[in-house]
């Protein structure tokens, strides 16, 4: 189950994945050209107000020289009534080439009388070197007690300052504002503001500022640069011109827009993302469940067909060809396992029946062997009692009869038959069916069956060597009995088949190793041939004549050992050497897990 | 429960602690920065602004939030200002720029001790010797700043003293108009009160009841304009006696202003020593990095008295016992030398009578 949900969880993350990672890129696309698209527009918002401004400055500088050129010309006879007609005028100061005043007109009352000496005014020094006409920097007028500029030339022998308020270039600059964010800095070549649009400026030079600091110092002008503005506490653009006339800085500022749009999108983008994360978050858990709950419920279904037996139809609530298929497969599957186990079930107990015939027809091959030594082992007895009798009865006709002899050959009858009476209960105990398991030794087992066999190794001049450590096992007896036997009865065969001249040996050797029950039982037969070996545990496999064997006894051995028994039944060919000579002969090895 | 008890009481002592941290240190500055007043309210102010920039608005980590506010040497505006600042929970301030003013805003201030003022150059001995929330790195006793003036009267035996003045500072003028008369006639130097004359009166009004008045010595107590144009008018008029300024209007635009007629005139005023040293020199070079030009004696106050503020924050940052940090720590090494204060608050003052030589340089009449 916890398979088909990290399979689900695959799905559904593998959907989300490569649904989102492509949202995510466009968006970032998105902004980035959004970014780009923004400052470009910004900058070009900042060129056109800085030109505007310039242009506007100019015109403004023009209109003042027009009118310095009209009052030098003209020699009004009231400066008063000249200023009057000029707003941006707050005074005219007329000195001459020393530097005292001939003249002063003003709106106001100046305190400034002729004969005062205008010498030590900066103006006045700065002009008086070049002699050329200017427009001044920012400086407190004592005439107007406030700051402001001044534009200086001369006519003739004397020298007129025209008074210039700042409302007047602070009205044309404002009236250039226009509904942008854009703030104008109108600052002098000392960095004396003019006009600063910028709110809480707590520095009264604009050199001091991080704006001309980290921008307008180090850049050209048009340059459109992001400062990060620790006064006005936030990111601002900046880009700047420097007036021809005056060398003024006209500065356009505005507070980073950008980033606060961009801020915008990027939010409603992340909205936007997570709606659709949402979105398809549920059509990837809906896609993953069209997906994964047929192959559940084909899963379900598997399992209780696997589990019960019964025959379950899958039937799918969907309409998807392909898992409908699916069922339809599984339906027919279901089926044909079902009529395939059925036939089976009858194979396996035809072959049950036939292991029993096997069994029967191994059992009644062993009998055969067990009568054929049961013969060699009840011909010399009947011998001896034959011989017994017959001496009797010719003592009795020769008239030698003694009652002694009589006695004792009696006896010897008597024991005869109890030995003969014995040899039949042996076979019958090994013929009885075991019922339940049993403990025994295995040197009793390997005692019993060379009991069985002793005859037929005597007669056969079988040498038997036994070596064995004894070893409790716990099982059927007899069917033990009867495994141990074939393999014995198969090597006495093979033996038998050897030349007399040839010195016969079984070895039987039993030992404890790692838990587990080692018996080897090995002859000097010649081995089993190669290309054989390997079918020697088939049943009905036989080298032997037809009369001699049955091809059941290894299988039957095999059966016992391995099924009954646990264990394990090995067949290989050894060489050995006793008495320098050296023999070839079959192995096999019995181990029982103990 | 004891267990939540001491966390709640550790938390709130490490939230506390956090925000306490964060909040920022208000100070605002008050000078006059419109009209004729603005040369003095604006020179303080670069002065103080050059001073917090140098520690990039910034004590131990805490935050400075400089406010400037103007008063426009207006009574009304003033009040207006220091009710806001009041309002706005600003725990320091810097000004006023002149005695007038400074006294509008002690007399707001008087009810909120938490407050501190500090005047870089009100210099008024009104406020000497009170245990209020006002400090000072200007003025004095009225005896020892008038010491040299005094001297000087006694010497020229001058009786006839007129004193034109701008009655918009009259805190100021009244060292000149009341305190002046009464240790000359204390000392049997004068018998007549001293004559008083507006500034704001036209020139042509000035030079009139001035004449009237046979003046033997003319104290012109106003700013470096007004004084300039007076100094202007009268000599341009042939009144040749000798004329004294204040310290006020010893200013960057005197020079310019009074022209050729400013050799021989007297200033009685403190000596804002420009010394060769290394902080001295740091300053005057960081003053005309940010203002391209060269510092005025007001610049030098209104940084001197930053320069304390930001030393006393240093040592605590709590701005409502600056005062206590600053009288405990008494001495303060500033750019132009050592700053004692005493138990009031005051500092060892001095003025001294100085005259304009040839070459537009500052004098000192008397050298022992």
């Amino acid at each position: 189950m916890s398979k088909n949900i990290s399979f689900k969880a695959d799905i559904r993350k593998k959907f989300l994945t490569l649904s989102i990672i492509p949202l995510i890129i466009l968006a970032v696309m998105l902004i980035t050209k959004i970014y780009f698209t923004f400052e470009q527009m910004d900058s070009i918002n900042h060129k056109k107000i800085l030109k505007s401004v310039d242009y506007k400055l100019n015109t403004f500088f023009a209109d003042v020289k027009h009118k310095a050129q009209f009052l030098a010309h003209n020699s009004p006879k009231s400066l008063k009534a000249f200023i009057r007609l000029n707003k941006e005028l707050d005074y005219i100061v007329v000195l001459n080439e020393n530097g005292i005043i001939q003249d002063v007109a003003s709106n106001k009352y100046t305190k400034l009388f002729k004969g005062f000496d205008y010498s030590s005014k900066d103006i006045y020094k700065k002009f008086i070197k070049t002699k050329k006409p200017f427009f001044s920097n920012v400086y407190f007028s004592n005439i107007t007690n406030k700051k402001g500029i001044a534009y200086i030339f001369q006519n003739k022998d004397k020298i007129f300052i025209f008074g210039i308020n700042f409302k007047a270039i602070q009205s044309y600059v404002q009236y250039l504002k226009n509904d942008t964010n854009v703030k104008v800095i109108l600052a002098d070549e000392r960095g004396n503001y003019i006009f600063n649009d910028l709110p809480n400026s707590t520095i009264d030079n604009f050199f001091s500022t991080d704006i001309y600091k980290y921008s307008v110092k180090n850049c050209d002008e048009f340059k459109h640069i992001e400062v990060e503005d620790n006064q006005l506490d936030s990111n601002v653009f900046v880009m700047y011109l420097k007036n021809a006339q005056t060398n003024w800085y006209v500065v356009t500022v505005n507070k980073d827009k950008i980033d606060d749009a961009i801020l915008f999108i990027i939010i409603w983008t992340i909205i936007f993302i997570l709606g659709m994360f949402i979105f398809i978050l549920i059509g990837a858990n809906k896609l993953a469940n069209s997906i994964v709950k047929p192959l559940e419920l084909l899963i379900d279904k598997m399992e209780v067909f696997a589990n019960s037996n019964n025959v379950n139809k899958l039937v799918l609530d969907i309409q998807y060809p392909l898992f409908l298929k699916v069922a339809n497969s599984f339906n027919k599957m279901q089926k044909i396992i079902i009529e395939k186990r059925k036939r089976i079930r009858e194979e396996v107990q035809i072959n049950k029946e036939k292991d029993k015939i096997v069994y029967e027809q191994s059992k009644m091959a062993a009998m055969g062997e067990m009568i054929g030594n049961i013969a060699h082992q009840w011909r010399q007895p009947l011998s001896l009692i034959s011989t017994i009798a017959s001496g009797l009865l010719f003592q009795k006709e020769m008239g030698v009869f003694e009652e002694k002899r009589f006695e004792d050959g009696m006896n010897k009858i008597v024991d005869t038959t109890n030995f003969l009476s014995q040899t039949i209960d042996d076979f019958r105990d090994f013929f009885k069916k075991d019922k339940t398991k049993t403990k025994f030794f295995i040197k009793d087992i390997i005692n019993k069956n060379l009991q069985l066999l002793e005859a037929s190794f005597k007669q056969n001049h079988i040498t038997v060597e036994t070596k064995i450590e004894d070893v409790e096992l716990l099982g059927f007896e007899n069917e033990f009995i009867q495994a141990i036997l074939n393999i014995l009865n198969n090597a006495k065969d093979a033996l038998k088949e050897q030349d007399e001249s040839l010195e016969k040996y079984i070895f039987i050797n039993v030992t404890k190793e790692n838990n587990k029950m080692v018996l080897k039982i090995s002859d000097n037969a010649g081995g089993i041939p190669e290309d054989i070996i390997h079918r020697i545990y088939e049943p009905y496999f036989t080298t032997k004549h037809q009369a001699q064997g049955t091809g059941i006894g290894l299988y039957m051995t095999r059966e016992i050992i391995v099924k009954h028994l646990d264990g394990y039944l090995g067949a290989s060919n050894v060489t050995f050497t006793i008495d320098n000579k050296k023999y070839t002969g079959a192995l096999f090895t019995i181990e029982i897990p103990l | 429960m004891f267990k939540n008890i001491i966390f709640l009481f550790v938390f709130s002592l490490v939230f506390n602690g956090c925000f306490n941290s964060s909040k920022p240190i208000k100070i605002a500055i008050v000078t006059g920065l419109s009209g004729k007043y603005s040369n003095l309210g604006s020179e303080v102010r670069d002065g103080v602004v050059l001073a917090f920039n140098e520690i990039n608005y910034n004590i131990n980590g805490k935050k400075i939030e400089l406010i400037q506010k103007d008063d426009k040497q207006d009574v009304d505006t003033d009040k207006q200002v220091i009710k806001t600042l009041i309002k706005d929970n600003i725990e320091v301030i810097i000004g006023n720029t002149t005695s007038s003013m400074t006294k509008v805003s002690l007399d707001i201030l008087k009810k909120h001790q938490n407050i501190l003022l500090f005047s870089p150059t009100a210099s008024s001995s009104e406020f000497s010797n009170k245990d209020d929330n006002f400090l000072r790195t200007n003025g004095g006793d009225a005896r020892v700043m008038l010491d040299e003036l005094i001297r000087f009267i006694r010497e020229q035996k001058f009786q006839n003293i007129t004193v034109i003045g701008d009655e918009k500072n009259k805190t100021f003028l009244k060292t000149y108009t009341k305190i002046l008369p009464q240790y000359l006639k204390a000392e049997k130097l004068i018998k007549n009160n001293i004559s008083t004359i507006s500034s704001n009166l036209s020139l042509e009004n000035i030079l009139s009841k001035l004449k009237s008045l046979n003046s033997d010595m003319i104290l012109i107590v106003a700013n470096s304009t007004d004084s300039a144009k007076i100094i202007q008018y009268l000599r341009f008029n042939h009144i040749l006696k000798p004329i004294v300024c204040s310290g006020w209007a010893k200013d960057q635009e005197f020079f310019e202003d009074v022209g050729k007629y400013a050799k021989g005139i007297y200033f009685v005023s403190s000596i804002e020593k420009q010394e060769s040293s290394h902080c001295f020199e740091k300053f005057k070079t960081n003053f005309i990095k940010m203002y391209h030009k060269q510092p005025g004696k007001f610049n030098i106050k209104g940084y001197k008295a930053a320069q304390i503020i930001i030393e006393a924050l240093k040592i605590n940052n709590n701005p409502e016992q600056l005062k206590q940090t600053i009288l405990m720590k008494k001495s303060f090494d500033t750019i132009n030398g050592k700053v004692i204060f005493n138990k009031y608050g005051d500092i060892q003052y001095k003025e001294y009578l100085l005259k304009i030589d040839d070459n537009n340089h500052f004098k000192r009449v008397y050298h022992e």
